[in-house]
């Protein structure tokens, strides 16, 4: 007897529990009132890696704290998100109520359709009252983060001119005699792959997998409308030129760049399980499996690609550095409606623009635990300190003024004359600032994107042989899909938006 | 005592049902699940409007009728395989055997797979056609073979747990009935028709009407990773969950995709109770509920 009631005060018990359990969900969402104006705010920033544990990170925490208490009365902890969560984080983010103040936008995220959902908020009148040195700083290129007349992100980097590139090892290159020019065109590139072929055996001269991205947009100038992955929003083709919306896959610099894959495939240019191997070019080119790829290019890429592949590299400009939609969208501030205190988040934002030594603390870690100084600007890695053990890093997100910040080795003094002098050279895309706002064409889109899926992995990695066959079959594809009330659309919007424009 | 259990029912799949509204609402983060507006049924509008909906539908339903099927008459054999093994040692290490590819993630097994078939350096490939002269196949590049492909992966890895529960029900039938029927001269396979089929009948049913429910769904990472995303597969490995995955990665429409989630779920809902109905007329007994 005495066992019958244990066991149903337990199950009563876990009842219980679970019921209380669900109801705690519910409270997490309440806000604090009745706080002093005294006490020193907490803002929440995240910060995107590649998801690592950093050691050191509250340690510059706390560097940053010296100054920040000082000057706003605020105090920061760095949220650490990794680039593969990050868009599913973001999208989460209102969901679970979890404060950010200061939320990084683009790249794997859309200030399109962050700002439509809800998720930002606008910060026009912020950036005026709080915000001026940012604002100033990011003059040139403040419409990025505008959304139906409304700023709902503001650019993170003062600088974001991009040009296209390749990428290659430097030392191979030297070893084997490459000299690739600039602006090369598809044959430059054959006789180098030829001689990779050649001399380097289980290498393969141009580094593609069915996990890129398309890869045309490093021999023809392209802005992609929003949707630099599959293109599947229309494109313009010379931007700088051009304002003419079309469908990218039924053009002949498509179709000859196709064939020209197919090629290299054929010549063994390529790897032959590119199509199902599931890995990209990065992967491809750090393993020594491939030679070359295409990347963004500006002056910070160098140091970039050293420490992401472990070796130094060369690049090689193919397309000139312009100002596009997508190059001042691709890092950006907002701020979450999960944020407490807005004011705050703005007065932190600003200050990091500002103030030389935060902008240094969270680009480079503290000096002597993670770098040294080789001369005034210049730095390398601390002693005893390398890529794999180093206690904090930046990767993706951008924080401060470029002109301000300490950059590292191989990069010289040269640095800022250069980053001047880039950014100066930029044109202006035609469609710089221009968004498109896909909500009418949803259902089009979703088909689309399915058909790019089906067709854009193996003619990029050279898989197909019936070129003209499989490409009249793909666009016919996209046409049933919805592809021209897609292109019309767009063409519409950009039409209207460029009225607006003086 | 069924209290903690029904609690548990009551938190974790009654209570998340409110949530169903937003694939008739036009999802506004900041307004939240109540605040944002109703747009009818804008939201299923994908999933019927293109070309692609008819097969992605034939081959989500195809897959699931046909390997019901075959999952059935393989997860019996092999259980009734198994009940005919005397030696306790063995039978519990091919129990185990069988039972471990259900439990191996579906992307390693795509990599198992791709290590058979991969173009250049697969087994199939390398080991086995070319040292008898036939030329290597483009695996990945042929719709007609994965049907096939897809089944062999998908039994290799479920046959294990349907067939447990099938022996757990077969050591249930009393050994009296099968001593009967040797003594009056059946053979093996009389026995099995006679006997052993028609009293795991309860078992068979529940078992299909359990997977009916789950009809309109599909193994995400068997559709998705196995194939290892090939694009010129899509006609017979598209399905709507990997229809939904693909078109909506970019533009994150959470509305969207609860709107797939509520069509499969509705859908898997009529066929359980129109079946059960069903069955019902049959055989009274047998019926779920």
């Amino acid at each position: 007897m005495a066992r019958k009631s244990f066991s149903k005060k337990l199950a009563f018990l876990c009842a219980t529990l679970m019921l209380t359990a669900s109801l705690s969900a519910c409270g997490s969402k309440s806000k604090e009132t009745a706080k002093t104006d005294e006490k020193p705010y907490e803002v929440v920033m995240e910060i995107v890696t590649m998801g690592q544990e950093m050691k050191d990170i509250s340690a510059v925490e706390e560097a940053i704290n010296k100054i920040s208490l000082k000057e706003i009365n605020c105090t920061v902890k760095l949220l650490n998100v990794g680039i593969p969560d990050h868009a599913q984080k973001t999208s989460l983010l209102t969901a679970s109520g979890t404060k950010v103040d200061l939320l990084l936008v683009g790249t794997t995220t859309n200030v399109a359709s962050l700002a439509t959902s809800g998720v930002l908020n606008p910060i026009d009148d912020l950036l005026k009252s709080n915000g001026k040195d940012i604002l100033t700083l990011m003059d040139k290129v403040k419409t990025a983060g505008v959304v139906n007349g409304k700023t709902y992100a503001i650019s993170a980097d003062a600088y974001p001119a991009q040009g296209r590139c390749l990428v290659f090892s430097k030392e191979i290159a030297d070893k084997d005699s490459i000299v690739v020019p600039e602006n090369a065109t598809y044959s430059d590139l054959e006789k180098v792959f030829q001689i990779i072929k050649e001399k380097e055996k289980g290498m393969y001269g141009w580094g593609i997998g069915n996990g890129s991205l398309t890869s045309i947009d490093n021999f023809i100038a392209i802005d992609s409308l929003g949707d630099s992955a599959k293109m599947s929003n229309g494109v313009v083709i010379n931007p700088t030129e051009n304002t003419k919306v079309e469908n990218l896959y039924a053009t002949n610099e498509y179709k000859e760049y196709i064939t020209k894959l197919k090629e290299w495939r054929d010549k063994g240019y390529i790897q032959p399980d590119a199509a199902t191997s599931g890995v990209n070019g990065a992967d491809l080119l750090k393993t020594k499996i491939a030679f070359m790829m295409g990347s963004g290019y500006d002056v910070t890429q160098e140091q970039v690609w050293n420490r992401n592949l472990g070796f130094p590299v060369n690049l090689v400009k193919t397309l000139d550095q312009v100002y596009s939609t997508k190059t001042v969208q691709e890092i950006m501030w907002g701020i979450p409606v999960t944020s407490e205190k807005p004011e705050k988040a703005m007065d932190f934002l600003n200050l990091m623009y500002k103030d030389a030594d935060i902008a240094n603390l969270l680009n480079n870690g503290i000096e002597g635990k993670e770098y040294k100084k080789v001369s005034d600007n210049i730095i390398t890695y601390a002693d005893g300190v390398d890529a794999k053990n180093i206690g904090y890093s930046r990767l993706f997100s951008k924080f401060g003024d470029t002109m301000k910040v300490k950059q590292w080795q191989p990069a010289t003094e040269d640095f800022y004359k250069n980053l001047k002098s880039f950014n100066d050279g930029a044109k202006n895309t035609k469609t710089l600032g221009y968004i498109f706002d896909p909500t009418n064409v949803k259902t089009e889109i979703t088909a689309i994107s399915n058909v790019i899926d089906k067709y854009r992995p193996a003619f990029e990695t050279g898989t197909v042989s019936d070129i003209d066959g499989t490409l009249n079959k793909f666009l016919s594809e996209l046409d049933t899909a919805g592809m021209k009330k897609v292109v019309e659309e767009n063409q519409k919007q950009l039409d209207t938006w460029l009225k607006t424009q003086k | 005592m069924a209290l903690p259990g029904l609690v548990y029912l009551l938190i974790n799949n009654y209570l998340p049902m409110f949530g169903l509204q937003i694939a008739f609402k036009k999802f506004n983060y900041n307004l939240g699940i109540w605040g944002s507006e109703w747009n009818g049924l804008e939201n299923f509008k994908y999933l019927f409007k293109t070309k692609d909906a008819w097969i992605i539908t034939r081959n989500t339903i195809g897959y699931n009728f046909l390997w019901i099927i075959i999952g059935t008459i393989f997860s019996i054999f092999v259980a009734i395989l198994l009940n005919e093994v005397k030696n306790k040692i063995f039978k519990q290490a091919y129990q185990t055997a069988i039972l471990l590819p259900y439990l191996i993630s579906t992307v390693i097994v795509a990599y198992l797979v791709y290590a058979f078939l991969s173009p250049s350096n697969g087994v199939i490939n390398k080991s086995i056609l070319e040292p008898l002269g036939i030329s290597p196949i483009e695996w990945y590049s042929e719709p007609k073979l994965w049907p096939f492909i897809l089944t062999i992966v998908n039994q290799w890895k479920g046959i294990g747990f349907s067939a447990v529960i099938y022996l757990s029900a077969l050591s249930g039938i009393s050994d009296e009935y099968y001593e009967a029927a040797m003594l009056d001269g059946a053979t093996k396979w009389q026995q099995i028709k006679m006997i052993t089929l028609p009293l795991l009948k309860p078992t068979i049913i529940t078992l299909t009407i359990l997977s009916l429910g789950n009809i309109f769904r599909s193994d995400f990472g068997l559709f998705y990773q196995v194939p290892m995303n090939s694009g010129v597969l899509f006609d017979v490995t598209n399905t709507i969950d990997t229809y939904v995955y693909r078109g909506l990665m970019q533009s994150n429409d959470v509305a969207m995709s609860s709107a797939a989630s509520f069509y499969q779920s509705i859908v898997g809902f009529i066929c359980v109770i129109s079946v059960n109905a069903i069955i019902k007329k049959i055989s009274k007994e047998d019926a779920i509920f």
